[in-house]
């Protein structure tokens, strides 16, 4: 057999490298290590040594010559291996290492990795909020969220993320009765003429959105250039899988500038009195006025006003202060996401982006919210200073209105003030100035890209293969593709009887577990934690044996990132909910209801089930509208949710849940392969054999029948004959130059 | 930048790149304050005036100590790398041998600290090297000469010769212009005739190998000369499938795969005078070396004039074609019929025989390996 192996500087020009007489690149197989996402990217080579001669370093660019400029920036270099003509391998050779003796160069130490190793180190530190490259923001409003849970399925304002609102509350017990019935303190049954200041409707800050699960699979797919055939997407429970935004604060990135709306009048205020209502003065020393396309303001110094009382009086001994502020009053600002507190505040943004003041508070849920910006004369260029306002809140907010008032005082008769200014009529621009978005994936709770992948994959048990090396491309497989008929990454049986060369054979105990365990992680959500104390185990988690060995423990463990919660009926509707609110103590309002805590960290997983019209009585919903209109008006469906996918059965426990019977996630993607495991006559073989060429490199030219599509040669996913025996494949370790290879199987029963 | 080549006329530009070439550069006023030495190093095949536009290599180097007035840099590697298509093929009769890709042009350009940018002249560079108390020549400008001792002249009168090969030096044109001269007219051929033959007893061999100075040059063994086979093979064991239908009267359950059939040849040189012990030494220094291996066979005056038509004769998988060539008058007496091998040289030790010690006992057995398999495995 001949190996070529080339590489390139420039990614375009290859150029063979010398090999040893007795070279060996050994590249390791390896089927899945679900505890370690670099190792799941196999294949990769264990180093091997390169010689020094004078092609090799002129192919790698004289690496180790150090006086020699060098065009590339790192030591990593295009590489491509060829067995016997064909391409086998495509991916990356590492040199680590350029051995010196006697001045001159002896040899080089490699490795050769597929593009795909680097993954991890690419993912780094990314967390599932930096995946989008732009905002991926819906509208929180009242009016629009009413939308969203009255009718299921909705993109985003990019018009490509699907999202829905479900039919969870993050603080309370929903309960459905009678309307008179006044022993049920958070009774949302449909009654218009309910407190609008009271709890007896469903509020926009106790719901939250749900993003596509997929979508995020799909965001990591762009991000890190991944070309990857999942079968799993053409599953209905996969697109139906939603991930709940239950991340309240700090996560929004609401900012943007004050939309002015009405013009601005020359406006007396009231002076000291209280009733002393000084004339206007005929030229003011402070104008403003405002360019309504860009929202700018401009206040401009007149430097010969009149006094305020010069109609009626000619001693001048009024005059003005030297400063005139500007006052930026919101009305009744709520919070849409949850019932905290508001942390608002205003920047004064000169033109050309210089923050010339700012100023913050925090206010209550519904309160105003007042600002006093000041600008000294001295402030000013040329008696001119033009600015925007720019707002900023870290929760989306609505207000009933707003205003900006121009005001400046005047001093007259000694100390007695009377204040001026330029005023607007009320602004209705809640809506127009759009502060109540969400931003879906700010809104996922704190999660990193690696362990979101390592989760899902140990959530499927989804290995990860190769297809052939021309195209890049990576199957991702749950245990279940695997076995499908004559796909081409469908595993087939190979006999390898022939190619075994060694007389010798090591049969091993492949595993010593007795205890395995299957869950999800341990949230801090309040049904859980009630699962968890009633059945000792936790809701969703699956061990064998069911009481944990108190002697020589070895667990088999596989735990995920995400959560699920376990479903709940509301009172006196035929509806499940899920509670959105974590297991920590209440507080009591006045009227003794009980609020809870939301749960903002856990990863939430559920399937999205469709709409449920609620039979009479109607649940209530508290709109307001943008005028600041409120009303409580009836839903007349909902979207649910749950952890068991209605259509399909599927469930998202390891073990069975609620009124699953039969689709889990153990039985789906870990059965078979944990039976194999226990079976004391399974054990580890490892065979010495030499592959022929043709099983070093992928053929898709397959002519077996009912076979077309899956390729000929070696593939992690195959089951290997040898003699009587049928096993497969844990690891692989093949020489590329001579086909030597040791395969760790494990045999069928 | 590029560079301006120069005619190439003297030794001192001839450069053996199998040895070190330590280029030292200093600054105009040769003192201590140069402290950035950039240099360009262009090396090109074919054409001496179509030298590439851009370089080569590029070397970028700040001074190492303080107390240095210079910046060296050591470039033969780059140079050597450049050598890389070396062809020797044998031709029979009295036909030159075609010879390939000796050696390759190179040139510098520097700038030391904010100078002018300085370009030495055009040099040739082989894959010869240099004996022990050589030094790199000089080029010329601010580079420091070194004790050199030139194109030593190899000796062709004293040593042994057959009157069936027609023998050929290879040595170094100075006299190329500008536009003449190239990567391989500047290495000319001219005929030797042997003044001392002897008949080659043992097998009839030549040893065509690139000499000190890079250039193939020969020697006519007159020795033993054996030829031996190694073989590395592996015997592994066979499993079956369904093994009650198995006949082991029939069916192997072993198999024997062979991996390489190394073919060594060991060649004696004959006896020798003491002056010819210093070419057993080049040829043990020889970084290229091929075996001729004659059948015996001789142009015979029975084939003057005859015309050998579109007969095409095979060495070893590679094709020479002796179309339409009518066997002349001057081949008569040359062998015809020949082997050329590609080897290695597997001679690692040597010892000087002289004599005053060995007395008439001055010989050598080279061994040298076949760089191809028994087994044809080219792929």
């Amino acid at each position: 057999m001949t190996t070529e192996v080339y590489v390139s500087l420039n990614g375009i020009d290859y150029y063979r490298l010398d090999l040893m007489k007795s070279e060996t690149i050994l590249m390791k197989y390896i089927y899945k290590d679900t505890q370690d996402l670099s190792k799941i990217f196999s294949p990769y080579s264990q180093s091997f040594a390169l010689q020094g001669s004078l092609n090799n370093q002129k192919i790698l660019g004289f690496l180790g010559e150090t006086k020699i400029v060098k065009t590339k920036t790192n030591n990593v270099f295009d590489c491509k291996i060829y067995n016997n003509g064909l391409l086998a391998k495509k991916g990356l050779l590492k040199v680590t290492e350029a051995r010196y003796e006697n001045g001159k160069i002896e040899s080089y130490t490699a490795n050769f990795t597929t593009g795909l190793l680097s993954l991890k180190d690419r993912m780094g530190e990314d967390k599932i909020s930096d995946l989008p490259s732009v905002p991926i923001t819906i509208d929180w409003t009242n009016v629009s969220v009413k939308n969203y849970l009255q009718q299921g399925l909705f993109l985003d304002n990019s018009g490509k993320i699907n999202f829905i609102v479900p039919f969870i509350s993050n603080n309370r017990v929903w309960q459905v009765a009678d309307i008179n019935d006044a022993t049920k303190l958070d009774n949302i049954t449909y009654n218009p003429i309910a407190d609008l200041n009271g709890d007896n409707f469903i509020k926009i800050n106790e719901l939250s959105p749900a993003v596509q699960f997929r979508t995020i699979i799909d965001l990591i797919k762009q991000k890190y250039d991944l070309d990857i055939i999942m079968p799993l997407e053409n599953e209905t429970f996969y697109n139906d899988l939603y991930v709940y935004c239950n991340k309240l604060e700090g996560s929004f990135n609401n900012s943007v500038y004050y939309d002015v709306i009405n013009p601005f009048v020359y406006t007396r205020f009231l002076d000291t009195f209280g009733i002393f209502t000084p004339t206007p003065p005929a030229k003011p020393k402070y104008y403003l006025t405002t360019d309504f396309i860009n929202d700018i303001f401009n206040i401009n110094i007149d430097t010969s006003p009149t006094a305020p009382r010069a109609p009626f009086n000619n001693i001048n001994n009024d005059f003005y202060n030297e400063s005139c502020y500007i006052r930026v009053i919101f009305y009744n600002v709520i919070n849409t996401k949850s019932n905290e507190n508001i942390d608002l505040s205003i920047q004064v943004e000169l033109i050309g982006g210089v923050i010339f003041k700012e100023d913050s508070i925090n206010i209550v849920n519904g309160g105003n919210a007042e600002f006093n910006i000041s600008f000294l004369d001295s402030n000013f260029t040329a008696n001119q200073i033009k600015f925007k306002i720019k707002v900023l809140s870290s929760v989306p907010i609505t207000w009933s209105s707003s205003t900006v008032n121009l005001m400046y005082d005047v001093f007259y008769f000694g100390d007695i003030k009377g204040t001026f200014g330029f005023s607007s009529s009320l602004n209705n621009n809640s809506s127009t100035m759009s502060m109540s978005k969400i931003d879906l994936f700010k809104s996922l709770p704190d999660l990193k890209v690696v362990d979101f992948l390592t989760s899902f994959f140990k959530t499927f048990n989804i290995s990860i293969f190769e297809t052939s090396p021309d195209d890049g491309r990576l199957y991702w497989l749950t245990p279940k593709d695997i076995q499908a008929q004559n796909k081409e990454y469908s595993k087939t049986e190979v006999d390898y009887t022939d190619f075994v060369i060694s007389d010798k054979l090591n049969k091993q105990i492949a595993n010593d577990y007795n205890y395995y365990n299957f869950k999800h992680k341990t949230s801090k959500y309040k049904s859980n934690a009630d699962y968890l104390r009633l059945n000792a185990y936790e809701y969703g988690q699956l061990t064998y044996p069911t009481i944990k060995p108190t002697k020589d423990l070895s667990e088999f463990k596989v735990e995920t990132n995400f959560s699920i919660i376990q479903s709940s009926p509301v009172i006196g509707l035929n509806v499940n909910t899920l509670y959105g609110f974590t297991n920590e103590n209440p507080s009591a309002q006045q009227n003794n209801a009980l609020r809870y805590k939301p749960n903002t960290e856990d990863f939430t997983l559920f399937f999205y089930n469709g709409q449920i019209a609620p039979r009479t009585p109607y649940l209530g919903y508290l709109n307001i509208y943008p005028n600041g209109t409120k009303a409580i008006e009836p839903l007349n469906s909902i979207t649910i949710v749950g952890s068991i996918h209605n259509q399909s059965g599927f469930n998202l426990g390891f073990g069975l849940i609620e009124t699953a019977t039969n689709e889990s996630l153990y039985e789906n993607y870990y059965k078979d392969q944990t039976e194999r495991l226990l079976e004391p006559n399974t054990l580890q073989h490892t065979y010495t054999l030499e592959l022929p060429p043709s099983e070093l490199v992928l053929n898709y030219a397959n002519t077996n029948q009912g076979e077309s599509n899956i390729p000929s040669g070696f593939r992690l996913q195959n089951d290997i004959v040898i003699q009587e025996t049928r096993y497969s494949v844990i690891d692989a370790t093949i020489d590329q130059t001579t086909g030597k290879t040791t395969l760790n199987l494990l045999n069928y029963v | 930048m590029a560079v301006t080549p120069t005619i190439i006329n003297s030794e001192n530009q001839i450069y053996l790149a199998n040895s070190p070439i330590h280029i030292r550069l200093h600054n105009l006023a040769k003192d201590t304050s140069l402290q950035l030495a950039i240099m360009e190093l262009y090396v090109w095949i074919g054409n001496l005036d179509t030298p590439p536009t851009t370089a080569s290599f590029t070397y970028k180097s700040t001074k190492v100590s303080a107390n240095d007035n210079y910046i060296a840099f050591q470039i033969s590697e780059p140079i050597s790398s450049f050598i890389n298509s070396t062809k020797f093929v044998w031709n029979s009769g009295e036909n030159a041998p075609m010879i390939r890709g000796e050696g390759v042009f190179f040139q510098i350009k520097y700038q030391i600290d904010e100078e002018t940018p300085v370009e030495l002249p055009t040099c040739f560079a082989t894959n010869g090297y240099r004996f022990d108390f050589e030094q790199v020549g000089d080029i010329s400008g601010n580079i420091d000469g070194q004790p050199y001792l030139g194109l030593l002249p190899i000796n062709y009168s004293d040593r042994n010769f057959s009157e069936n090969i027609k023998y050929y030096k290879r040595e170094f044109d100075f006299t190329k212009t500008l536009g003449t001269c190239t990567s391989e007219n500047i290495i000319k051929s001219t005929a030797v005739t042997p003044t001392t033959t002897q008949c080659q007893k043992g097998g009839k061999y030549l040893v065509a190998y690139l000499n000190r100075h890079g250039l193939f040059d020969y020697f006519t063994p007159f020795g033993k000369a054996t030829k031996q086979i190694k073989v590395d093979a592996e015997t592994n064991i066979r499993l079956y499938r369904n093994p009650k239908s198995i006949n082991n009267s029939v069916v192997h359950s072993k198999k024997r795969s062979i991996d390489t059939t190394e073919q060594t040849y060991t060649i004696n040189t004959g006896y020798l005078t003491e002056t010819m012990v210093e070419q057993i030494e080049e040829v043990i220094y020889s970084p290229l070396v091929y075996l001729i291996n004659f059948s015996g066979a001789v142009y015979e005056t029975t084939q003057i004039g005859v015309t050998v038509d579109s007969t095409i004769i095979t060495v070893d998988s590679t094709l020479y074609t002796v179309d339409n060539t009518t066997i002349t008058a001057n081949d008569v007496g040359y062998y015809s019929d020949y082997k050329q091998i590609p080897v290695t040289n597997e001679n690692n030790d040597f010892m000087f025989k002289s004599r005053q010690f060995d007395k008439g006992k001055i010989n050598y057995d080279l061994v040298f390996k076949s760089t191809t398999d028994k087994i044809n495995n080219v792929r």
